[in-house]
């Protein structure tokens, strides 16, 4: 059935850009998405790759780490909005970290739920 | 006793006691007139009713626990806070009172550091998540005055207040490193699954696993900023797999290793070990295995470290697939730390060769590269 078909694979035909330093959690993170039927872009491991894929690559919804080796990752979060893509944080920080400007932005807390990142990318993308 | 009476009295005696000022208003809020539904104290004007002078010399201990982030970094200093002072102190956001009253009050965190001096720490919130602004400063200068307290003391709330941000920070990385501990435990226990031949198989190797990344948590507490050093590392590594000494040999200049390069370099030579242990020289009777690191010169400095199996029995082959051993070196190396690997397997066992630029691994690597760089404008 159709509706099925869809709801299996829910982040179909979607560019998801997938920013963590750390490999096996990257790893994690893209299998699930592609699992849901998104393209990934990446995974970017810091924050020029980050802020490369986002100046060349098809992107439809971003996923960050926000610490990637010291550096923070709240410029591709701007850089992201101000090109009008959404994007979530999926982080070990608390909100309190988070600047006000990109406080509405969704969080979601590692270890992340992987059916929950799917679903907040799909509701991110509507 | 109802609370706003005993403020109240406490507030007539310190103005009995001749410390007066008529131009305090130290207002604070008590939340039985105050508190939302929720227990929320929200300041505002017309809530201003309640005086709070509480306590006399060094006997406050005030405090509005609705800021997680304050409590943290207040708590260690109440532990050590001198013991004779009366301690308005309750749990949550409440503040018993010692008549068992208890009493909703949001505002100030008053710390006496030194009772002899009069020093205290304080921490003023007006809001959740604002720390100290001018009006908190004012009122909190009053508050000292009316107390008595060393007024140069309360000049250092700035001083306190980056502390408490300092100490918030700590907190928040300590939060940010357990969280992301779980979740690389996590994503290691979904990538043995996928990568063992069976259940047994992978829980002893998931075991092994978790206990390597616990050895090394361990040793990162313990040295903290300075670093894990990489002859250290291998060693406890090796007498955890329970490697004879006798069959390896270890060479290399002393290099300290920053948690993430410690973190993956642990993992590494513990995966090298079980399968030498298992398929490789260490698993043969005259085998033999050399573990030589050294650091290059030039521009880019890095870490080089060979892994050098001689003597196995078997002759060592490629794998049929890539096991979570072999993904670490070959994938998650190059992806975290930049480094360039190569495995060979050769007959007497296996050659493992990594490359990792200094600046992504080492601990210390930030004053190496500035004398580099002093050592270029010459």
């Amino acid at each position: 059935m159709m509706r099925q078909a869809v709801s299996e694979r829910p982040l179909q035909g979607l560019c998801v850009l997938v920013v963590e330093d750390d490999y096996f959690i990257a790893l994690e993170l893209c299998n699930a998405l592609r699992a849901a039927g998104a393209d990934v872009v990446g995974p970017a491991r810091d924050l020029q790759t980050g802020l490369a894929a986002i100046r060349e690559e098809r992107i439809d919804c971003g996923v960050l780490d926000i610490n990637l080796r010291g550096q923070l990752a709240f410029e591709l979060a701007a850089e992201l909005r101000a090109r009008g893509i959404p994007a979530i944080f999926a982080t070990g920080y608390d909100a309190s970290i988070i600047p006000a400007e990109l406080a509405d932005m969704v969080r979601l807390e590692k270890p992340v739920d992987l059916a929950a990142l799917c679903r907040a990318v799909e509701s991110a993308c509507l | 006793m109802d609370p706003e009476r005993y403020l109240a009295d406490v507030f007539d005696e310190l103005t009995a006691a001749g410390r007066p000022d008529a131009s305090m208003r130290i207002v604070v809020h008590a939340a039985h007139e105050l508190a939302d539904a929720d227990g929320v104290c929200m300041l505002s004007a017309t809530g201003e009713r309640c005086v709070v002078a509480l306590a006399r010399q060094q006997e406050i201990h005030l405090c509005d626990l609705r800021n997680s982030g304050l409590y943290r970094a207040a708590a260690p200093l109440l532990r050590s806070a001198t013991t004779s002072s009366r301690t308005l102190w309750g749990k949550e956001d409440f503040i018993a009172l010692p008549t068992g009253e208890q009493l909703r009050i949001g505002v100030a965190l008053i710390v006496p550091l030194n009772a002899a001096s009069g020093h205290a720490a304080v921490g003023f919130l007006w809001q959740p998540g604002r720390i100290a602004d001018a009006s908190g400063s004012r009122r909190l200068q009053l508050l000292a005055k009316a107390l008595g307290l060393n007024a140069s003391a309360w000049n250092k709330d700035e001083e306190y207040a980056a502390r408490e941000r300092d100490q918030h920070r700590i907190a928040a990385d300590l939060q940010h490193r357990l969280r992301n501990n779980l979740a690389l435990t996590r994503s290691i226990i979904r990538r043995s699954r996928e990568t063992a031949e069976s259940a047994e198989h992978f829980a002893l190797h998931l075991e092994a696993r978790i206990g390597a990344l616990g050895r090394m948590q361990g040793a990162l507490a313990t040295a903290g900023e300075a670093g894990v050093e990489l002859e250290e590392l291998v060693r406890t590594e090796l007498i955890a797999s329970a490697v004879p000494e006798r069959s390896c040999s270890m060479r290399g200049p002393a290099v300290r290793l920053h948690a993430k390069g410690a973190e993956s370099l642990a993992l590494t030579v513990h995966e090298l070990a079980t399968n030498s242990l298992k398929f490789g020289a260490l698993a043969a009777s005259n085998g033999h295995l050399a573990i030589a690191w050294a650091v290059t010169e030039g521009q880019l400095p890095h870490l080089r470290i060979s892994w050098i199996e001689t003597g196995a029995s078997i002759a060592s082959v490629a794998p049929r697939r890539r096991g979570f051993g072999q993904e670490l070196i070959e994938c998650t190396l190059p992806y975290e730390l930049g480094a360039h690997t190569r495995l060979t397997f050769n007959p007497g066992g296996l050659l493992c060769e990594i490359e990792i630029p200094l600046e992504a691994c080492a601990a210390d690597s930030e004053p190496r590269a500035r004398q580099a760089a002093h050592g270029g404008a010459r």
